[in-house]
C-alpha cells in the first residue's frame, strides 16, 4: 500500500491544523491509501513524523501557515501547501501525492537523524542531541563576546587595563560587554542542555547548575555534567509529582519542582566542583601543552576533525574545544580551528577555478560562492561537493585542513575572535601567515580533488597535460 | 467548565456580513462573562481572519483566538439558516458558525476538544445533523458527543 505523510500546522494552532489533519485521513481513506499525520498545534506536536515514516514515505504533504522543519524532507518528494487548502482540496493532494509526479525537494539530505522525528534513538544520539542543544544555544553568546573582545584588541592587547599606555576607554568597554556575554557561556551552555532533557522544569535548575559551574571553575566539564544532572532530575521529579491532582499543577510547576530540583542539583553541584575543577584545569592544560609539544599531530587531529563532518559533530567538538580555551585566553588552539574549519570550502573554490573543464556549470557557479563561504569560515560549503563522493572528497579536505592547521599551529598564530574568518584579519597576529596557511592547505588539496574528477567531455574548457600517476 | 453551552448557542443566527457576525458573537460571548476584555478579544479575532479567512469552506468558518482577554475556554456556536457571506476560501454562504475562544493557557485541557471539534467539523454528516437542530437542547447533545 502506498503510505503518504502530512504535515498540518497554523498560526494560532487550534482548529485548522486539526481540520487539515482529519480531512487528509479521510480524503486518504475515501482513496485506499495509507497516511500518517503530523500535527503542530498549540497543544505540541501529535503524531510526530519519525526517521522511519520519512524514509518509507512515497510523498509528503505539508499543509501549514506556520514553520515546520523542513530540512528533515529533503531528497523527499514534497507538496508545500496553505492550511486552508488542505482542508479545501484534501482528495486533490492525496491523488497529487501518489500520482509520482511530486517534485522532489532539493537540499542536502539529512542522514543523521537527530531531533523530534527519531522514535527510539540510541543513547549516544540522545546524549548528542542534548549536547548540541546547549552548544547551539551556546555559541552566540561566544561569538558575540569574542569578536567584541577581539575587537578591543585592535586598540592593543593591553587597552583594557587603565593602568596601562594603551588603555582606550572605548575598548575596556567593548571588552567588558563581551566579557559578560563570555560569561554567560557555561550557564547557557548547561540551561540548555537542560531544557533539552526536561523543557522548562530542566531550564530552571540548568541555569542554578551552569552558574555555579562557572563561578566555582569546574567550567565547561562541570557545565556539561550539571546540564545532564539537572535534566535528569528535573525530569524524574516531574514525574515523580505527575500523579498529584490538577489543582495542584501551578503550585508544582512554580514552588515544588524548581524548589527541590534546584536545592538538590545545587548542593550536589557545590560538592563536585572542586574535583571537576581539577579535571576541567587538568585537560585545559594538557591540550594548551600539546600546541607546545606536538603541534603536528594537534594540527592533524584538528584539521581531521572539522573537515571530517563540515559542521556536524566531530567539527563542532573540535570548534566547541577552540571558544572554550578561547575564553581562558588561549589564542592560539582557536588559530588552528578556525584554520580548519576555513579550508574545505576554499579548497573546493580553488579547484573549480582552476579544473574548469571537470566541473560543470552549476558545480563552477556554486565553487564561487564557496569563496564567500570559506572567506566567512562557514564550512558548510562544502557539503554538497563532499556529498557528491564523500570517500573521495572527504579525505582530501580532511588532507587540506590538516595542512593548514599544521602550519597555523608551527608557526604560532594567535586568533583571537572565535568566528568571522577573514574578516576578523585585522584582529590575527600573523595575518599574513594565516592566510597563507589556509591557502597552502586548500591549494594542495584543490590540485588533488581537482584530478581525482574527471574531465567532462562537453567542456568548453582546455585541454589540459599532465596527470598525477 | 464546558466547552459548549446553552447561553452562547444562537439558533436561527442572522448577519449581513463577516464583520457583522463577528461582532454578534463577540457580544454573545461577552454577556455569558466568558471575556475579561472585548476590546481584545475582537481585535484578535479580526487579526486572525485578516491572517487568512476562517470561512474555509463547507459552509463553516470557525473565527478563533487564544488570549489572556479570555477568561475561560468557550466555544460560540451559530446556526444561519439562510447563510451569510463571511468571505470563504471556497465562496459559498457560511451556515455554521463557531467562535472559539480559548484562554491563554497551554496546559488547557480544552485545547484537545478544540482540536476534537475541528476534526469532527471534516465529517458531513457531523455538520448536517448540527444544521438540522431546531433546539438549543439538541444541538447541545451533539457538540457534546466531542469528548
Amino acid at each position: 500500500m502506498k503510505k503518504i505523510l502530512g504535515v498540518t500546522g497554523c498560526p494560532t494552532g487550534i482548529a485548522h491544523t486539526f481540520m487539515a489533519a482529519e480531512a487528509l485521513k479521510m480524503a486518504a481513506k475515501e482513496l485506499n491509501v495509507e497516511i500518517k499525520v503530523e500535527t503542530n498545534g498549540a497543544i505540541g506536536v501529535e503524531d510526530a513524523l519519525t526517521w522511519d515514516d520519512i524514509q518509507q514515505a512515497k510523498c509528503i504533504i505539508v499543509a501549514c501557515d506556520k514553520k515546520v522543519d523542513m530540512e528533515r524532507f529533503n531528497g523527499k518528494p514534497v507538496i508545500e501547501v496553505s492550511v486552508a487548502q488542505g482542508i479545501q482540496r484534501a482528495k486533490e493532494l492525496v491523488l497529487e501525492a501518489v500520482s509520482g509526479n511530486v517534485t522532489v525537494r532539493g537540499g542536502i539530505e539529512v542522514h543523521h537523524h537527530i531531533g523530534a522525528f527519531d522514535e527510539k534513538p540510541s543513547i549516544g544520539h540522545v546524549i548528542y542531541k542534548h549536547l548540541m542543544n546547549g552548544v547551539s544555544h551556546m555559541i552566540p553568546f561566544v561569538v558575540a563576546g569574542g569578536v567584541l573582545i577581539a575587537i578591543s584588541f585592535l586598540w592593543g592587547i593591553y587597552s583594557f587595563d587603565p593602568n596601562s599606555e594603551q588603555y582606550n576607554p572605548t575598548a575596556a568597554l567593548l571588552k567588558q560587554v563581551g566579557g559578560y556575554s563570555m560569561g554567560l557561556m557555561v550557564p547557557i551552555l548547561t540551561a540548555y542542555i537542560a531544557q533539552s532533557i526536561a523543557d522548562r522544569p530542566g531550564l530552571i535548575v540548568g541555569f542554578v547548575a551552569g552558574t555555579i559551574a562557572a563561578t566555582t571553575g569546574s567550567g565547561f566539564l562541570g557545565g556539561i555534567i550539571g546540564g545532564f544532572l539537572a535534566g535528569y532530575t528535573a525530569l524524574g521529579l516531574v514525574k515523580a509529582l505527575a500523579g498529584l491532582p490538577k489543582q495542584f499543577e501551578g503550585l508544582k510547576s512554580i514552588f515544588v519542582v524548581p524548589l527541590i530540583s534546584v536545592a538538590f542539583v545545587g548542593v550536589i553541584m557545590c560538592f563536585l566542583s572542586g574535583p571537576v575543577a581539577a579535571v576541567n584545569e587538568y585537560m585545559m592544560v594538557f591540550l594548551s601543552n600539546l600546541q607546545n609539544s606536538s603541534p603536528i599531530l594537534l594540527g592533524i587531529v584538528i584539521g581531521c576533525m572539522c573537515a571530517f563532518d563540515m559542521g556536524g559533530p566531530v567539527n563542532k567538538a573540535a570548534y566547541v574545544t577552540g571558544t572554550l580555551l578561547l575564553g581562558q585566553g588561549n589564542y592560539y588552539f582557536m588559530a588552528g580551528v578556525s584554520a580548519a574549519c576555513i579550508t574545505p570550502p576554499i579548497l573546493i573554490a580553488i579547484a573549480t577555478t582552476v579544473f574548469k573543464n571537470r566541473f560543470t556549470k552549476d558545480e563552477r557557479a556554486a565553487g564561487v560562492v564557496n569563496y564567500i563561504l570559506g572567506f566567512t569560515h562557514i564550512t558548510e560549503g562544502a557539503i554538497p561537493f563532499a556529498a557528491k563522493s564523500p570517500l573521495k572528497v572527504i579525505p582530501i579536505l580532511m588532507l587540506g585542513s590538516s595542512i593548514a592547521a599544521v602550519l597555523t599551529y608551527l608557526l604560532k598564530i594567535q586568533v583571537p575572535a572565535p568566528h568571522g574568518g577573514f574578516l576578523i584579519l585585522a584582529l590575527v597576529d600573523q595575518p599574513v601567515a594565516w592566510v597563507l596557511s589556509i591557502f597552502i592547505g586548500s591549494g594542495i588539496g584543490a590540485v588533488l580533488y581537482g584530478f581525482s574528477r574527471e574531465k567532462l567531455i562537453d567542456s568548453e574548457g582546455d585541454e589540459r597535460h599532465g596527470t598525477i600517476s | 467548565m464546558e466547552l459548549f453551552r446553552e447561553d452562547t448557542i444562537y439558533l436561527d443566527f442572522k448577519a449581513q456580513s463577516k464583520h457583522e457576525t463577528i461582532v454578534k458573537l463577540v457580544d454573545l460571548l461577552d454577556q455569558a462573562g466568558i471575556l475579561n476584555d472585548k476590546n481584545i478579544y475582537q481585535q484578535e479575532i479580526l487579526a486572525r481572519e485578516e491572517q487568512s479567512t476562517t470561512g474555509i469552506g463547507f459552509g463553516i468558518a470557525i473565527p478563533h483566538a487564544q488570549t489572556t482577554a479570555v477568561k475561560e475556554t468557550r466555544v460560540a456556536f451559530a446556526i444561519s439558516k439562510n447563510g451569510i457571506d463571511y468571505d470563504s476560501e471556497d465562496k459559498t454562504p457560511v451556515y455554521l458558525i463557531f467562535m472559539i475562544a480559548a484562554c491563554n493557557d497551554k496546559a488547557d485541557l480544552h485545547l484537545q476538544m478544540l482540536a476534537q471539534l475541528s476534526r469532527k467539523l471534516i465529517d458531513p454528516v457531523f455538520r448536517n445533523r448540527l444544521m438540522a437542530c431546531t433546539t438549543k437542547k439538541t444541538a447541545l447533545q451533539i457538540l457534546q458527543e466531542i469528548k
